[in-house]
């Protein structure tokens, strides 16, 4: 008897000191030289891209095993949702991929933690370097090192009903936000059954962000200004914010928008837009997709997002590819990072609603066959950002968060003023929670 | 599921250790060490596994909840820092006030529609089978099936909640239901009802069966009405049944996740304790503290199930 | 002409009689229970008509002539292509069997030992085994979670099934020892006098008497892993390895929370089949080990 309760405490016991093991420790400078890193590489490539920007991977992933026998790479789809809680766990098990195509927007909060290689001197060493979209290259450097390379791009853009606009008597696309809000009033007073002058996820905080910063943007006007750790908060009072916001007031308080959009959480997100029946639609590029199925494009024009005085801007959303210290096959990994850089998979990005992160791929021939991707593109090289913060999170992208409320209350509520105050201290109060370290 | 009901304990079969003792002292010595052998060897691969996966967790959870142990990176000890800091979350205390309030309306729901059902079907008629089938279907397809079919149902114009009670006129054709807090609340509470009440009707159906109807006859013969007889006969000899299912509600609401997750997550006012340990946890990044939070939950569960174990060891005469 | 029945002297009534079969009380009861029973099925099964439904109505309000457009897209779309779940219908099959079938030979063994034997600490088998009832998973999760990192056991569906398993074992182990308690003493001793061994005892004569309480528990892990959504989530990443449930809910949500309804509708049904079929069939061990397992102690 006391034999077996030693046998039971003995297999326990087992079980639970490997599950004491600490997880290995690993290296984040590369030692591999810039000439023989990613070339004639072998072995298998484990790699992580997100459901929701997969669409290219599909088809281009395959391709690349055929054409490179004796290197395999393995398409590991992961969550929209969780894609980086996925990732998390995988390095923390020990056992991370070897390439990540990981959310822009969310690099930072892996490089700060010595978690991803070191890639400047091999991002330098790239041929299309120079053309590389500076605002994704950015989101990827961390104290002055590189940590990822563009991959994708996933823009924000301002789609507009031509038909509708012609039927308005109104020439091209808005230029400024002015010009927006009287597009949208000409469009409305046509008084169409079911028509609206613009349409908007008005309970979609990452909607109305992606959508609606560069509006700011457009200006040099960020919000959250400076670089990490000194950043400063600037929304009370900006002229850019508070046209912006009086302008979607104004818009709503004239019925320009469907009374469902104060409670769309983007589930419905362009579905009205698609179907003829808005003139302006701010948003991502990859609505192009549904326009494209349905048959009717040439009804739909595209531009940049407009600021107060003609400028443009854009969100620099999309993927960077990322190598996770540890990695077991890094060169694989750059072998593929260098191949889906060049032109010809570059360009088969747009054929799936995405935008190309290198510049030099645009040339008469890719004009002509994608021209709304080639707007897209020209934004992102001439007026791209994307914010680079601790906070994005838990600011803007968090159900309830002080973005949100900022929003909803100047836009349905006419408060811009208080609005604005409130925000700004909930702002600078995750500021400094944040880099206090938790 | 530790409760015995009288009639129960009279049709057991005598323990071994009753009968045991007429045999004689020798014979039984060797063979019951070989016996007992063999019953501790049989029950101890389910030992290993609740000593691997609930008690070792569970001292490692408190081992846990006193550094700020992070999904990535290192860690480091912080002593009682996670919870002076718990106390002050407005964001966790308010998950607790909303999951106590979600349970104290739902308990009651669920009982009295649980016990309307039991009650219907309590003599057999004609039909009952069926009944019991219908009512306990919803129960069989799980929460998180039955959260997905309403969070297709429940959405604007196109969801069926909305289609039916704008044919009967109880509300718009296009009413949101889980953007605002009263409504996503009441929609959460009438399904999960309508999906838990099966299980309490069975379980009261149980007991219920364990009653005769001579008990009734006797009082209906001492002229006693509807109401008497539930009050006085009913209640008092299904108190074992009803506090099980009552247990079994009380702490399914406190640890609800997946209803809340699935069709209300936008909502933060909405936030149960479990859903906050998880995007603390697994969204933050802070598992440390997720895990202090973790362990309120488990004094409070384990509180109301030593109770229910207290409270029925006393009923039994 | 009138019929004439010699009414019967009043000392024949020895009691009331009968009340009759047909009464308004009879019709009451249908009345309410066909009405409930509505209340309780129409959702289910207008479910599986919405699986019928394809996309561009899902959108629109609900109209009879929809009626008329029935088609399977939906589930040739969760079959084919970047939506395809039945890889995670595989994986949830693989991990609802495998719990059923470990959780109950486990909490077999567990039930005949505790039943039959009788040996120092077994109270304190029973004890441990009820703490095991009172901490839920939920909030050991933490813990649990870097534990089988540790093992190198998570995005495994090995790793679900052990947890799994241990959640069902608590229940399980109650229902087995009730079962075996209530095989009688004598049959085993005269099964143990005519020289069988301990398995053949179990496999051949027990087995009529415990096969209820096995499949009883069989069926309650097996559902309980099929439709849980919390630990595959945290324990599972990638979307070859999910099961069903966080599998529909990561293809339905995209990031800007647009909601893909017809896939959902499809795996809704996908997802309901093992449950009702096993409800159906087995449905009275179901009832019986549920009151077994909770009434008795």
């Amino acid at each position: 008897m006391k034999r077996l309760v030693a046998v039971v405490a003995c297999v326990a016991s087992a079980i639970l000191i490997a599950a004491c093991g600490g997880s290995g420790s690993s290296t984040r400078s590369p030692s591999a030289s810039v000439s023989s890193f990613g070339v004639n590489a072998k072995g298998t490539v484990v790699f992580y891209q997100r459901s929701g920007t997969e669409a290219a991977a599909d088809v281009l992933v395959p391709e690349f095993n055929r054409t490179h026998p004796g290197l395999k790479v393995k398409l590991v789809i992961t969550g929209a949702n969780d894609d980086t809680s996925t990732l998390a766990s995988a390095i923390r098990a020990g056992n991370p991929p070897d390439l990540v195509g990981l959310n822009d927007i969310d690099i930072t909060e892996f490089d700060s933690k010595n978690t991803l290689m070191d890639l400047t001197k091999y991002i330098k060493a790239l041929p299309e370097y120079s053309s590389l979209s500076k605002g994704h290259l950015a989101l990827g450097e961390y104290e002055g090192a590189q940590y990822a390379v563009p991959y994708l791009a996933d823009v924000s853009v301002l789609w507009y009903n031509k038909v509708l606009f012609n039927k308005a008597d109104i020439t091209g696309p808005p230029k400024t936000i002015a010009e927006m809000v009287t597009d949208a009033n000409k469009i409305q007073a046509l008084k169409l059954a079911g028509t609206y002058g613009i349409s908007f996820a008005g309970d979609c905080q990452g909607c109305m962000a992606f959508a609606g910063l560069p509006d700011m943007w457009a200006n040099h006007d960020y919000l959250i200004e400076g670089k990490i750790p000194n950043q400063r908060i600037d929304i009370e009072g900006n002229k850019d914010l508070t046209a912006w916001l009086n302008a979607y007031h104004e818009m709503w308080k004239n019925g320009d928008a469907p009374v469902s959009d104060q409670t769309d959480t983007g589930t419905t997100w362009g579905k009205d837009f698609a179907s003829g029946n808005v003139g302006i639609f701010p948003a991502g590029y990859d609505e192009y997709t549904d326009l494209a199925s349905s048959k009717n494009l040439k009804n739909y024009g595209v531009a940049g997002l407009p600021g107060v005085n003609g400028d443009t801007a854009t969100f620099d959303g999309g993927d960077d590819f990322v190598i996770p210290t540890g990695a077991k096959n890094a060169s694989g990994a750059w072998e593929f990072v260098r191949w889906m850089l060049q032109e010809k998979q570059q360009t088969a990005l747009a054929k799936y609603g995405l935008t190309p992160v290198v510049g030099s791929v645009l040339d008469a021939q890719f004009e002509k066959q994608y021209p709304y991707d080639t707007v897209a593109v020209k934004v992102m090289n001439h007026d791209g950002y994307a914010p680079t913060t601790m906070i994005y999170d838990t600011a803007i992208n968090e159900p309830d968060s002080p973005w949100f409320k900022l929003f909803s209350s100047a836009v349905f509520s006419g408060q811009t003023q208080s609005a604005e105050k409130t925000a700004q201290s909930a702002f600078s109060q995750l500021l400094v929670s944040t880099s206090s370290g938790k | 599921m530790t409760t015995t009901s009288a009639i129960d304990d009279a049709a057991a079969p005598s323990r071994t250790s009753k009968s045991g003792r007429a045999n004689g002292k020798v014979r039984r010595s060797a063979q019951s060490r070989r016996a007992a052998r063999t019953g501790a060897l049989l029950v101890s691969p389910a030992m290993i596994f609740v000593l691997v996966f609930v008690l070792f967790p569970l001292g490692f959870a408190v081992y846990i909840s006193l550094t700020n142990w992070p999904l990535i990176g290192s860690y480091h000890y912080v002593g009682v820092s996670n919870y002076s800091e718990l106390v002050h979350d407005s964001d966790f205390l308010q998950s607790i006030t909303f999951t106590l309030l979600y349970t104290v309306i739902v308990t009651p729901a669920i009982f009295i529609v649980g016990y309307g059902l039991a009650a219907l079907l309590r003599a057999n008629r004609a039909g009952a089978k069926l009944f019991r089938t219908a009512f306990f279907l919803p129960y069989v397809i799980g929460l998180t099936t039955v959260s997905y079919m309403f969070e297709i149902e429940l959405q604007p114009t196109s969801g069926g909640v909305d289609f039916l009670l704008s044919k009967l006129g109880l509300a718009s054709a296009s009413k949101t239901w889980t953007v605002h807090y009263g409504s996503a609340l009441l929609a959460v509470c009438v399904i999960v009802t309508w999906f838990a009440s099966g299980m309490t009707m069975l379980i009261l159906t149980g007991g219920m069966q364990g009653i005769s109807r001579d008990v009734y006859e006797a009082a209906e013969v001492d002229g006693a009405t509807w109401w008497d007889k539930e009050w006085r006969i009913t209640l008092p000899l299904l108190r074992r049944s009803i506090a099980l299912s009552l247990v079994i509600s009380i702490i399914g609401s406190f640890l609800a996740f997946n209803q809340f997750y699935i069709l209300a997550s936008n909502n933060p006012k909405l936030q149960t304790v479990v859903e906050w340990i998880y995007s603390t946890a697994f969204a933050k990044f802070e598992v440390g503290y997720a895990t202090a939070g973790a362990m309120f939950l488990v004094v409070i569960v384990a509180a109301i199930t030593a109770l229910q174990l207290v409270l029925l060891r006393n009923t039994e005469e | 002409m009138m019929t004439s029945v010699a009414t019967p002297p009043m000392s024949r009534y020895v009691e009331k009689p009968p009340r009759p079969k047909r009464g308004s009380g009879f019709w009451a009861y249908m009345t309410a229970g066909v009405a409930l029973a509505i209340v309780f099925i129409v959702p289910i099964v207008w479910s599986v008509l919405r699986s019928f439904q394809p996309e561009r109505l899902s959108s629109s309000a609900p109209q009879s002539a929809d009626f008329t457009q029935m088609s399977l897209t939906n589930y040739s779309s969760v079959s084919h292509g970047t939506y395809n779940i039945l890889q995670n219908l595989a994986n949830s099959l693989i991990a609802s069997i495998g719990t059923a079938v470990l959780a109950a030979v486990i909490a077999g063994l567990a039930g005949y030992g505790l039943a039959k034997f009788k040996f120092r600490g077994s109270g304190i088998v029973f004890s441990v085994i009820l703490v095991g009832m009172m901490i839920p998973f939920q909030v050991i999760l933490t813990p649990l979670y870097i534990e089988l990192s540790r093992l190198h056991l998570i995005n495994s569906l090995l790793g679900l099934v052990l947890v799994y398993t241990t959640y069902n074992l608590p229940f399980c182990v109650f229902i087995m020892r009730n079962s075996f308690a209530a095989v009688p003493n004598e049959m085993m001793e005269s099964a143990r006098v005519d020289g069988a061994g301990m398995f053949y005892t179990l496999t051949h004569v027990v087995r009529p008497l415990v096969v209820p309480g096995l499949a009883t528990a069989a069926m309650y892990a097996f559902l309980m892993a099929w439709t849980d959504l919390l630990e595959a989530m945290t324990f599972i990443q990638t979307n070859s390895v999910l099961t069903l449930p966080p599998r529909l809910y990561n293809i339905t949500t995209s990031t800007y929370g647009a909601l893909n309804t017809s896939y959902l509708a499809s795996g809704i049904v996908i997802s309901m089949i093992p449950c009702v079929i096993l409800y159906l069939s087995l449905q009275r061990y179901y009832v019986q080990g549920l009151v077994s397992g909770a009434v008795k102690g």
